[in-house]
């Protein structure tokens, strides 16, 4: 799929480890968090991936390797082609343009101390020549689109309830017109009918700019709200990937069925079979053999426990890694 | 209040028989007292708990359906917020009318709550044994070794793995779902008359959120305590209770069977929320979004909250507040439309 | 949308900055305007040169005890000179050391502060070293060193005291960084491109100016202790210039027989500092946008 000129933002086998610190002092043993560990997926232009998992899955330290907060152990980051460790000066400057991103928490997104007008427009005075009348044109306008008064344009962000601050994160996501906007957790702090308004804006944000969204979500509602295409990840890795509509209705992986499962729903009639997850989440340091969600599947059988299952095709769109199959 | 409002808190749930009824909650009013204004957080709430049953308190931040929980033992802030009328009825007996040392004997043994967060719940420098041991000490004047076996015994219960080395850890040291099967197993250890439930899975991820609540369920089963659970999510909802109670600036704008409140919710808000949650057996064309924001408890109108962005407002809902109207045998509403 | 329930708050205006002014506490305000208009005009207020006694008129007490002349309002001290005036001159230099010692400390102290928190790695630890080190050093043995080598001064007091003072603000500060850059607007401006200069002057500096204004309202009050105290050991500014601190050590031995040597500057020094610090507590409400709205 690599070759494809749609294609915006690629991971190729991509692994994040953070060392741990040893216990015993001036130990040279070194004990490795394996956070992400071989992630390979392509955002196209104009859908919307998402990632889902629970905490500790490595949903997030790949959203900040997209974002270049964090540089790869290993693999390839590649945006239109190019390696995002190899950008420098205005490249680099074009990047931070073309990708941008909005965060779960509203409260710790803004600036307490910055008006609204100049949070929203440091995107611009940061990478343009535009004058201050112009950047200042430009925020109203950005305004109008996340459905705020231009003249909040002076407020500073206390006085805005959460839906209204998140509506001022994604103005200044989309300042510099990025190609592809990281989503990490967009609702989950909001009440449910300001997450609904807020949804929705991005339902529409993305059909009149054409963006591409990488949604980070562990709401399984949420995501099926928003994707075109769903990767579920655990411990570090990629488990099934699908279309939406095919991964909802017809989930191959223990785990994804686990999760839907798990997921609360409001339509009782619909229930399907429960599927109680028992144990921990195991260490990412000491991962365990076979295939790593072998110790809370309930199907797990001998083979699980010794060989780690080829993450494959097993219908046109939909990979999964799972003996079963 | 009028009389309607007491003959219409009887459950959905059970044919109702009054001993049934362990926590009766009457025209519970609690108010904030800031440098704003008075806040009407909690505005003549009722309703009943029946043995056994679970009761979901339903709203958005700013509702009062914590603040309702944390009146309920007592716990609200103070100075800041003051309940100024009402009933709490534990058996008959009036918790509002108790001194603050008889109140000391209500909570934690009578009435157990368990807390959106649980790495606030415990302390951080003590032991789970600690912990765990000292409701069951003050509570039960447990010592030696009968404690220790009696806490082996509750974390057992709790589907704790492994109780005898949780029980020397400290919460850093457990997951977040471990640790609030903890608070959960404290706030059981007396085996209390009443659960309250603050949003206690909202912290948790949705597959140990699952492990919870089937864990509270079955243990509600075993032993018949009623829970008011407290949450902002129509799923746990649908998943735990029997009885949903809606609030919208500090009032309870609709009441009814669970079943029946998904199958036809009758008051404009709950069908806006309901429709606004997308839900992930099926595919939603387009959420319905409610527009505007809620309004301030600080400054009310006299009419209905919520007609500033309700879709059938009418121009009595400005000006008058609608009473409590009886749908059916296990369903009432507070809307104009209905009368 | 749901924007347009909110008035917008207006921009800051020079009508609004002296609105707030409105709130400041009187009689504090008044103080510290007093003291800088003094020390600003000190030779010209002063009613007796300040250096020059007058035999006769050793240790007269203040003009309204018995015994006390009314052209020396406040008394004399031990060799007769008039203890107003030199407590006017003694404003000038006890403001000009706590001002320069102030200004000093903050701007050092806030960027490496700043530099250490947001930096992290062998750049913290380095700073954070050198600040351990200021502070466990004896300053007063910094002062003996310096007051030996470059000989009492003015300078020597400022040195002294600047060098020692900056160190509580960078700990202080980076404690602060260090949580403020957990904030997710710390990485969104990192993910728009901002430099790490801008993110340090632009995003941080306007969230710890509290901690700034707190700390240096405080030490306004310390440097002047201090320099009393640099002063009584004799590596302070010269005995030509009078200081509070040392006109509240002139004083010292003579406190049952003429208390008001000393009274006096301990006045002055009290009523000063504490204006400071609730000036300070002001200033710190008015710069939090959250507080000022309400």
């Amino acid at each position: 799929m690599s070759g494809q000129s749609d294609t915006l933002l690629e991971a190729s086998h991509v692994k994040k480890y953070f060392p741990v610190r040893s216990r015993i002092p001036f130990s040279s043993a070194k004990a490795w968090v394996h956070a992400v560990d071989d992630v390979s997926f392509t955002v196209r232009a104009g859908e919307t991936l998402s990632l889902v998992g629970e905490s500790g899955c490595g949903k997030t330290t790949t959203a900040k390797m997209t974002l270049m907060m964090e540089a790869p152990t290993a693999g390839s980051m590649r945006f239109r082609g190019q390696e995002l460790s190899s950008l420098t000066g205005q490249r680099l400057r074009d990047y931070r343009g073309a990708v941008q991103a909005v965060f779960q928490d509203p409260w710790s997104s803004l600036n307490p101390r910055m008006r609204t007008a100049r949070f929203i427009g440091e995107p611009l005075a940061v990478n343009t020549a535009l004058s201050r009348p112009e950047i200042d044109e430009r925020v109203r306008s950005l305004l109008v689109s996340v459905g705020l008064d231009p003249a909040s344009a002076a407020n500073f962000p206390h006085e805005f309830s959460g839906g209204q601050r998140q509506r001022v994160a994604v103005a200044r996501a989309l300042a510099l017109d990025p190609q592809v906007v990281v989503l990490d957790e967009p609702v989950s702090a909001l009440d449910v009918s300001i997450g609904a308004q807020i949804m929705n804006m991005l339902r529409d944000i993305q059909a009149s700019r054409g963006i591409s969204y990488l949604l980070i979500a562990h709401n399984l509602a949420t995501v099926r709200y928003l994707s075109d295409r769903v990767a579920v990840m655990y411990l570090g890795r990629i488990v099934e990937e699908a279309d939406s509509e095919e991964l909802f209705r017809n989930p191959q992986h223990p785990y994804t069925k686990a999760l839907i499962s798990a997921a609360l729903t409001i339509r009782p009639g619909e229930k399907t079979d429960e599927i109680i997850l028992s144990g921990e989440l195991p260490s990412a340091v000491k991962l365990p053999p076979g295939c790593r969600f072998h110790t809370r599947c309930p199907f797990a059988f001998k083979k699980c426990f010794v060989e780690e299952p080829q993450y494959r095709e097993i219908a046109p769109g939909h990979r999964a890694a799972c003996h079963l199959h | 209040m009028t009389i309607l409002d007491s003959q219409s808190l009887e459950s959905a749930a059970a044919p109702a028989r009054d001993d049934d009824v362990v926590l009766r909650v009457r025209d519970l009013k609690t108010y904030l007292y800031t440098k704003r204004g008075v806040g009407k957080a909690v505005d003549g709430v009722s309703f009943d708990l029946r043995r056994g049953e679970t009761l979901g308190l339903v709203g958005e931040s700013g509702s009062g359906k914590s603040m309702t929980c944390l009146s309920v033992l007592r716990l609200n802030p103070e100075p800041a917020s003051r309940i100024v009328g009402g009933q709490i009825l534990l058996r008959g007996e009036d918790l509002l009318q108790k001194t603050d040392s008889e109140m000391r004997t209500v909570r934690g043994r009578r009435i157990a709550i368990v807390l959106q967060d649980p790495m606030t719940a415990l302390n951080p420098v003590l032991t789970i044994k600690d912990q765990v041991g000292e409701t069951l000490r003050l509570h039960q004047g447990l010592r030696g070794r009968t404690l220790w076996q009696r806490a082996v015994e509750l974390l057992k219960k709790l589907r704790i793995s492994d109780p005898e080395r949780r029980l020397n850890s400290y919460p850093h040291q457990l997951s977040g779902g471990m640790r609030q099967r903890i608070v959960s197993a404290i706030a059981l250890s007396c085996e209390p008359e009443v659960l309250l439930a603050d949003e206690p899975t909202t912290a948790l991820d949705v597959t140990v959120q699952a492990a919870l609540l089937k864990l509270l369920k079955d243990l509600q089963r075993e032993a018949g305590f009623p829970i008011l659970f407290v949450t902002h999510d129509f799923g746990i909802v649908a998943r735990m209770c029997d009885t949903v109670a809606v609030m919208y600036a500090g009032k309870i704008v609709e009441k009814a069977s669970t079943a029946t409140l998904f199958r036809s919710p009758a008051h404009p808000y709950t069908q806006a929320l309901l429709r606004s949650v997308p839900d992930v057996l099926v595919e939603t064309e387009r959420l319905a979004s409610i527009e505007g924001q809620p309004p301030s408890i600080f400054a009310l109108s006299q009419g209905c909250a919520f007609a500033p962005r309700c879709p059938h407002v009418m121009d009595r809902c400005r000006v008058e507040y609608p009473s409590e109207i009886r749908l059916a045998q296990d369903q009432t509403v507070r809307c104009w439309r209905h009368a | 949308m749901d924007a347009r329930v909110l008035p917008a708050s207006k921009p800051m205006t020079l009508m609004r900055a002296f609105g707030w002014m409105k709130d400041a506490p009187k009689l504090p305000l008044a103080m510290v305007v007093l003291v800088l208009l003094v020390a600003l005009f000190a030779p010209v207020l002063t009613p007796h040169d300040p250096n020059m006694g007058v035999l006769a008129l050793q240790q007269k007490p203040p003009a309204f005890m018995e015994d006390g002349l009314f052209d020396y309002a406040l008394g004399t001290d031990r060799q007769g000179r008039d203890i107003l005036s030199r407590l006017i001159m003694g404003a000038r230099v006890s403001m000009a050391v706590a001002f320069i010692c102030v200004v000093l400390s903050v701007v050092i102290g806030t960027v490496m502060g700043l530099v250490s928190g947001y930096a992290g790695g062998t750049v913290d630890s380095v700073i954070m070293r050198i600040v351990d080190g200021t502070l466990a050093f004896p300053s007063l043995l910094l002062a003996l060193v310096f007051g030996v080598t470059a000989g009492p001064s003015f300078w020597t007091v400022v040195a002294v005291i600047g060098l020692v003072s900056w160190a509580r603000y960078a700990r202080l500060i980076r404690g602060e960084v260090l949580l403020l850059k957990e904030r997710d607007f710390v990485a969104l401006a990192r993910i728009a491109g901002c430099s790490p200069a801008r993110i340090i002057f632009v995003h941080l500096l306007p969230n710890v100016a509290n901690t700034i204004i707190v700390l240096a309202t405080l030490q306004i009050g310390n440097v002047i202790i201090t320099e009393s105290s640099l002063t009584f050991l004799g590596v302070g500014v010269p005995e030509s210039m009078p200081t509070w601190g040392r006109m509240l050590d002139d004083g010292r031995n003579l406190l049952d027989s003429a208390w008001w040597i000393s009274a006096m500057p301990g006045l002055a020094i009290i009523s000063v500092v504490l204006a400071f610090n609730s000036l300070g507590d002001w200033a710190r409400d008015v710069l939090d946008p959250k507080l000022r709205a309400l």
